[in-house]
């Protein structure tokens, strides 16, 4: 029995060791979250609710998950700016924060949503507000 | 001083706990360590609880009286302990050297992993930051405004409707830091992953020999997707732990004639993974129920399920007051619960796809099919236990919940049942390998007639 339970430890042992080792340094680091937001972050109110509109489209159900790239971000920005909520979608909040994943989409996007903005913080993230009708 | 205060709250509590828990002081190290190892999970759990407790009730101020509160109670029980009798000299048999350096080179290869991967990716994985140091954050930074953690007005992908035993130990080491190093949840992370290995492996030393033990830490250090759920800084692992401790102090309860105090404990332990996800409380409702079927015993599981109160009612009062419900509710309607039901094809998927992770050499290499070998060919043999009937529930409940649940049952397997695999691993590792020791130790009389016998149950005064 120890001799079966060592050889299948040495089969997982080896799995790991090829995954951590040989192909994990393949793939760049992700950088850290809260780099992103950092400068929004000091523009925006430390609560309360703001709207949140991206290039991307964000699943709001988990059928949508495999479809909607701007799910990661949308999460991504949630979990930076907390306790600040983001309301998906909601462009006629007094605060937008506006994320694109390419930097280059966001002027079609405040057009798109009618959306001015207030400080460009890079990175594809801008704090706006709603257009005066 | 808080610091002090905190540190001295979770250890005082759990060594309190513990020592409340055994008539008698520990009969050999194994022992002595298991009870460590419990007294520091269930420590650091009922912290984690009485902050949620403190906040819910009385705001964020309740935090450091909370502690004090703590302290003092754990060193009553302390003291209250002081005198007990020496225990039954217990099992001593050692373990070769060669499987102690086969030990330390599986722990040192998950620690290695643990630490180059944490400082890849210092955010952890995906769950992390999309619910458990999310809710976190909220919770150490939104002040008397800590509600909004629970906030409908965010996605559901934030599961505000999650326990928050995790969360509630991340925002305190916040709290207590004053500022949020990326440390905190990631040591929080690594002491659960110890505690994961520790607690089945010191169950099987102190029962079988250090042999054993250490066959049980080799088999979890070395199933690939361990070190992986660790770095993730997710609640899976902790959910093992206080699953596994549940197991470990019901064993000990069964040697000891079902003695009330430990089978408080063990339902004490089975609450706090109840708090730690929701799949806790399926699971302490198995124990429940397995220890009924096996027992027949109503005191026993009554002292069982008064163990359970506390956290059970921490978990009712959270999901009746403050959080959403939950996306398996809120996606559902009686229509697609019949249709799910009735449906052929996704209880014939369900099966494949199950059939195929058995398999998964990515995250469990031989593990699983090892296990299933060895339930099939030596363990059904056996009279069942209570951990085991527990654990084979909770697998047989899975089913129609992947089957009736509202998403899509290909994305939802794919993103959980690893999750649900390593909840259950460490109890099943010590459920498996406490009566395989015992076979390979024991010839079956020749008169058997399928079973062997249990050990006799030693009553402790």
């Amino acid at each position: 029995m120890t001799a079966i339970i060592l050889a299948l430890a040495a089969v997982g042992l080896g799995r790991m060791a090829w995954f951590h080792l040989a192909v994990e340094p393949r793939f760049p680091h992700p950088p850290p979250i809260d780099d992103r937001y950092r400068a929004a972050r000091g523009l925006l109110p430390r609560s309360g609710t703001i709207g949140y509109v991206s290039d991307r489209r964000v699943a709001r159900t988990p059928a949508e998950y495999e479809t909607s790239t701007g799910t990661r971000r949308y999460i991504e920005a949630q979990y930076s700016l907390a306790p600040l909520i983001l309301r998906v979608e909601d462009d006629r909040a007094a605060v937008v924060l506006a994320d694109a994943a390419e930097p280059a989409a966001l002027p079609a996007l405040l057009e798109q949503r009618k959306l001015c903005a207030v400080a460009d913080t890079g990175r594809g993230v801008v704090v706006s507000r709603p257009r005066a009708p | 001083m808080s610091l002090a205060l905190a540190a001295a709250a979770a250890a005082l509590t759990g060594a309190g706990l513990v020592a409340f828990a055994f008539p008698e002081r520990a009969s050999s190290p194994a022992e002595r360590w298991l009870r460590g190892a419990i007294g520091v999970a269930l420590g650091l759990g009922s912290w984690s609880a009485a902050y949620a407790a403190s906040l819910l009730l009385f705001g964020p101020a309740g935090r450091i009286p909370k502690d004090a509160l703590l302290a003092a109670a754990g060193a009553a029980l302390l003291l209250a302990a002081r005198n007990r009798a020496a225990g039954a000299d217990g099992r001593r048999e050692p373990a070769p050297r060669w499987l102690w350096a086969a030990f330390a080179l599986a722990g040192a290869a998950a620690a290695a992993i643990f630490v180059h991967d944490t400082l890849r990716g210092p955010d952890g994985g995906y769950d992390a930051f999309m619910i458990w140091n999310l809710r976190a954050r909220f919770l150490a930074r939104a002040g008397t405004g800590f509600r909004a953690a629970f906030s409908p007005e965010m996605e559901f992908w934030a599961h505000q409707d999650y326990p928050w035993l995790v969360p509630g130990l991340v925002a305190q080491g916040f709290l207590l830091s004053g500022r949020e190093p990326r440390l905190v949840p990631a040591l929080f992370a690594a002491t659960f992953a110890a505690l994961a290995v520790a607690i089945p492996a010191l169950s099987l030393a102190r029962a079988r020999g250090a042999r054993w033990g250490l066959l049980g830490a080799i088999a979890l250090l070395t199933t690939p997707c361990f070190v992986v759920f660790a770095v993730h800084q997710e609640s899976d692992l902790p959910l093992a732990v206080y699953l596994a401790s549940t197991a470990a102090l019901l064993l000990l309860a069964a040697e000891r004639g079902n003695a009330p105090r430990l089978l408080l404990l063990a339902g004490f332990s089975a609450g706090l993974g109840a708090w730690t996800k929701n799949e806790g409380t399926l699971y302490a409702g198995c124990f429940a129920l397995a220890l009924l079927v096996r027992t027949r015993d109503v005191r026993a599981l009554g002292w069982f399920l008064v163990g359970c109160a506390p956290a059970g009612a921490l978990v009712a009062a959270f999901k009746l007051g403050f959080a959403p419900p939950t996306d398996l509710w809120q996606f559902s309607t009686a229509r697609s619960l019949f249709s799910h039901a009735t449906d052929p094809l996704r209880w014939g998927r369900l099966v494949l796809l199950t059939l195929r992770r058995i398999f998964f050499f990515q995250d469990h290499a031989l593990w699983v099919a090892a296990e299933l070998a060895v339930l099939l060919a030596w363990v059904r043999k056996l009279p069942g236990t209570v951990p085991g009937t527990a654990l084979f529930l909770a697998c047989a409940v899975y089913a129609p919940l992947y089957v009736l649940q509202p998403h899509p049952l290909e994305w939802l397997y794919r993103y959980s049942v690893e999750r649900i695999f390593i909840q259950l691993w460490p109890a099943a590792i010590l459920a498996t390998l406490l009566p395989l020791a015992r076979a390979a130790a024991e010839p079956p009389p020749e008169t058997s007639s399928g079973s062997w016998p249990m050990e006799p149950a030693r009553r402790v005064p």
